[in-house]
């Protein structure tokens, strides 16, 4: 009986040794799930003016640095109205792969906020008329901006992920999670 | 409510003083032959018998009460044994051999009661009592231990303020390997496969190797039936707050053409929804369970052999609100004061979620010689985890894929008395991979581990007295692969560590009243690869953890003392002090802040600094009357961090609690029937670091006090048992939040819960 219990134990182990080792193969390679790294807001004017502002953390989130950062400032002419597109990238992936067309498949679960600081008068921007979701919801992925007199201000935009209010304007009054935020500084002139 | 009517129902079948039969059956420890011939003893009728052929000696006409039964066989060491009488019932006397005094329980304890340690344990009744709750909260019962939790539904023991990896788990004699993959994962055990569970406060690394730095948790399962025949149980409860039901079924069988040989199956089922905080209910925590267990053991006198294997299987939800973006989110659902997401009651799961798996294989043996008794014990583990994180679009798949497979091996000998000692001595190894999937998110890189550790501890016992010291050597080894870099490429790091460690405990006999024992001990840790590799975001705190590749061992240094007093016939009074340094202990220091697409992030960088904590726990008990008795408990802890000269963070509050009860057997239909009340008040704690407002938001939660009571009885129908039993927990649906609770930021703690609960021992000796 000794040796039965030995020689089943030693079996065991020789077993699940083997059934272990069979399962190794190529290592894994890790992958940032729904990677973002960039944020573009593509604005045109009614002069005419054509313009791109980016907002871009190379390694866009999920690590322990940043990476390259580029962070444009969005210079406009005063006084003027623009409508305005968002475009979502993930850059890290080769080839870029554009997010937009998936939040936009998703548009009733994603809202976008742009929230000017100062909120009117000389260096802020005004929005409104944003493109609208499945139900008539607030969704913004386009959008009318209209910009004050001139001076300087800041521009933060949110993409928030199944926020628990559409209407609201402030992303403590969205709630939700925030998949994006940029914030750009504004100089009108 | 519903048991006290029921004992009650039962009350008819009158009380019998005086006029009881029982049996007593004196049996082998190791094999549970019959002992014959032997003296039995019993006072205080002072009345001597000898066994039959069976082992076996009868008594009648006795009255209930307690009584005092001596065993003295040639061969065997004398044995003396207390049993309450109170209803016709045999008794089991277990004889150990002579020449194994140490191994005064059973095989399976021996080796486990070897050293000797601040312990308490839960029995085999009060298990019973808190079956269908989880592990850690089964543990709360216990002086000194405190639970960090995830809500309701992610719950881990905390002894004398140490976690996770600073303690040890071992589930049926093999250490539990699923806490190296960080904080907020329970212990993949069900507590209903034990028939016993032990906590040894303070640092215990000589018998269990490296880690056991704050304590252990031994989980044992009870010995497997030693008479031929069939036997089971049933178990059933039933949880209000979050509508959960459990069942657990055990049935075991000892075959009667070969009496060494039995098997027991053992399972539990457990599904539950939405729990409830006072006024809402907390979106996707619902949690399923399904866990099996089998065992085929072969017992003879002088050697043995045990296979053993369990599967713990869980799905469970985590509250939606806890999975935050970025810091305002986090901030925005620490500020309201309502839960951010609501919701009803569902059993059904989403996003995110998570499934966890844990396999044991284990393979054991033990065989006597003329050295003493060897024993082999092998176990596999298997742990598999996937998270299904919050996805933009559902694509059916978890984010995270997670395998850690682990070998053990542990070879001791108990030896025989050696120039006045008895002792063991033992080697332990381990081998150890953890491997994610491709294309999952980061978490921890691919390792494989290795330790190896020898160790000796003996013991001089003398009659009132006993001396016990200890010495072990460990080596551990770490290859590690870390993606690294923006095309995360495998970079290859080797660790080595090695340590010794040592222990010396005394006892004293000092009078029938007063016992005491002081033990100084000490163990070591090896960072984990969490801490080593760290690499990410934790989505519930919406802050980044930066691994430290250069990081030493922790090293633990323990002085546990106790003293034990009994005043008069019906106080008893326990005090245990402790004071433990930790040299190179790991954690987290706020770093500068780090740009993400999402905005800013807090950072924090593993790092070491010298720890002191010092405590005490006290219980009182007194037995006021026959039927009323009251306990009284205290728990105290000091977490200095000596180094900075500042309190250490995230470490229990002091807390106390007590409960009355009154316990009376009706008659032998209706017996042990208890009405209980007890209550917990924990403190606010107030001993934070200086820079606590940089680390941490908000301040630790208020000081909170919650009732509960309790009821149950055992009913006795022929020859059925029944035991029923009504809990309430939270009993005035008091709003409260607990500083180890992680969802204490978003969510109060839960509501009122009453849990019915109905054990059936099916056919049991």
């Amino acid at each position: 009986m000794k040796k039965i219990a030995l020689v089943s134990v030693f079996s065991i182990v020789a077993l699940s040794m083997t059934m272990t080792s069979c399962k190794k193969k190529e290592d894994p390679k890790p992958d940032e799930q729904e990677l973002i790294t960039t944020l573009k807001l593509n604005v045109t004017g009614s002069g005419g003016v054509v313009r791109t502002f980016t907002y871009k953390v190379e390694n866009g989130f999920g690590g322990t640095t940043s990476g390259t950062v580029q962070i444009d400032t969005i210079k406009l002419p005063a006084g003027q109205t623009y409508s305005m597109t968002a475009e979502i990238l993930n850059e890290k992936a080769n080839p870029v792969e554009n997010v937009t067309d998936e939040v936009i498949s998703e548009k009733d679960e994603h809202l976008l906020l742009y929230i000017s600081t100062p909120s009117s008068g000389a260096g802020s921007l005004t929005f409104s008329n944003g493109s609208k979701d499945s139900k008539n919801l607030p969704f913004n992925q386009t959008i009318t901006m209209v910009s004050g007199a001139a001076g300087s201000g800041k521009l933060q935009v949110n993409l928030i992920h199944a926020p628990t209010d559409k209407t609201a304007t402030t992303t403590t009054g969205a709630g939700g999670e925030t998949d994006v935020e940029a914030t750009f500084p504004v100089l009108i002139q | 409510m519903l048991c006290v009517l029921a004992c009650f129902w039962f009350w008819n079948a009158g009380a019998q003083p005086c006029s009881i039969s029982i049996k007593l059956s004196v049996v082998e420890t190791h094999n549970f032959e019959p002992v014959y011939p032997a003296l039995v003893h019993i006072d205080p009728i002072d009345t001597s018998l000898e066994t039959d052929a069976l082992g076996t000696v009868q008594l009648g006409r006795l009255c209930a009460g307690v009584y005092v039964v001596r065993v003295v066989a040639a061969g065997y060491a004398p044995q003396a044994d207390t049993i309450r009488v109170n209803a016709d019932k045999t008794y089991r006397i277990k004889v150990s051999l002579a020449e194994h005094e140490l191994s005064e329980v059973s095989i399976k304890d021996e080796r486990r009661h070897t050293i000797r340690q601040v312990r308490e344990q839960m029995d085999e009744a009060a298990l019973k009592a808190a079956s269908g709750k989880g592990l850690a909260d089964m543990l709360q019962a216990v002086n000194g231990v405190s639970v960090l939790s995830n809500g309701a539904t992610i719950a881990k023991p905390v002894i004398h303020g140490m976690h996770s990896n600073r303690i040890v788990m071992v589930n049926n004699g093999i250490k539990q390997e699923d806490q190296q993959w960080g904080g907020e994962h329970a212990p993949n055990i069900d507590p209903s496969i034990a028939g016993k569970i032990t906590v040894v406060k303070g640092a215990a690394g000589v018998r269990y190797g490296t880690d056991a730095i704050g304590g252990v948790v031994l989980v044992e399962p009870s010995s497997l039936r030693n008479k031929p025949g069939w036997d089971g149980s049933v178990d059933l409860s039933a949880f209000s707050n979050n509508r959960k039901g459990v069942l657990s079924g055990m049935v075991q069988h000892n075959f009667k053409s070969i009496p060494a040989l039995a098997f027991r199956v053992q399972g539990s089922y457990k599904k539950g929804g939405n729990y409830r905080i006072p006024g809402y209910w907390v979106a996707n925590t619902g949690v399923t369970e399904a866990d099996l267990s089998s065992t085929v053991a072969y017992r003879k006198l002088h050697y043995g052999g045990e296979v053993y294997y369990s599967h713990f299987s869980t799905d469970l939800g985590v509250y939606r609100g806890s999975h935050t973006g970025n810091q305002a989110d986090l901030e925005n659902a620490i500020n309201s004061p309502v839960p951010l997401v609501e919701s009803g009651f569902t059993y059904s799961l989403e996003r995110p979620r998570q499934h966890v798996t844990h396999d044991l294989a284990k393979a054991s043996a033990y065989a006597d010689t003329r050295m003493g008794m060897w024993h082999v014990d092998y176990g596999f583990q298997h742990n598999f985890r996937q998270e299904y994180d919050v996805l933009r679009k559902e694509n059916g798949k978890a984010q995270l894929n997670l395998t850690l497979n682990t070998h053990t091996l542990n070879a001791h000998l108990d030896h025989k008395p050696l120039l006045g000692l008895e002792g063991q001595l033992g080697i332990d190894g381990s081998y150890q991979t953890n491997y994610f999937r491709d294309g999952d998110r980061l978490f921890i890189p691919l390792y494989d581990a290795a330790g190896a550790g020898s160790y000796l501890i003996e013991r001089y016992k003398r009659d009132k007295w006993d001396l016990e010291a200890g010495l072990r050597y460990d080596m551990k080894w770490y290859g590690v692969k870390n993606p690294e870099g923006n095309d995360q490429h495998l970079v290859y790091y080797s660790f080595n560590y090695s340590n010794a460690s040592g222990t010396i405990g005394f006892h004293k006999q000092q009078s029938d009243r007063f016992d005491w024992q002081f033990i100084l001990g000490n163990a070591w840790r090896a960072p984990q690869a969490s801490e080593l590799f760290s690499a990410g975001l934790h989505h519930g705190a919406a802050r980044v953890e930066i691994g430290n590749k250069f990081l030493s061992p922790e090293r633990a240094y323990s002085l546990n003392g106790e003293a034990k007093y009994a005043a008069g016939k019906s106080v008893l009074l326990d005090v245990s002090v402790y004071s433990q340094l930790i040299n190179d202990f790991i954690y987290l220091q706020p770093g500068a802040n780090l740009l993400t697409i999402r905005g800013y992030f807090k950072t924090f960088n593993y790092t070491q600094t010298n720890a002191w904590l010092n405590g005490a726990d006290f219980a009182a008990t007194a037995n006021v009357t026959e039927r009323l008795s009251t306990t009284l408990k205290a728990s105290l802890l000091r977490a200095l961090d000596r180094s900075k000269n500042d309190w250490l963070i995230l470490m229990p509050a002091d807390r106390f609690s007590g409960e009355v009860r009154y316990t009376v057997s009706l008659s032998p239909t209706v017996k042990d029937l208890y009405v209980e009340a007890n209550a917990r008040y924990v403190l606010r704690q107030t001993r934070i670091p200086a820079n606590f407002d940089q680390i941490d938001y908000p301040r630790p939660p208020a000081d909170y006090f919650i009732a509960g009571a309790a009821t149950g009885c055992v009913i006795k129908t022929g020859k059925q048992t029944f035991r029923v039993s009504a809990t309430l927990t939270n009993l005035f649906n008091v709003k409260y939040r607990d500083y180890l609770d992680v969802f204490r930021y978003f969510i109060d703690q839960p509501g009122t819960n009453v849990i019915l609960r109905v054990g059936i021992p099916i056919n049991q000796l």
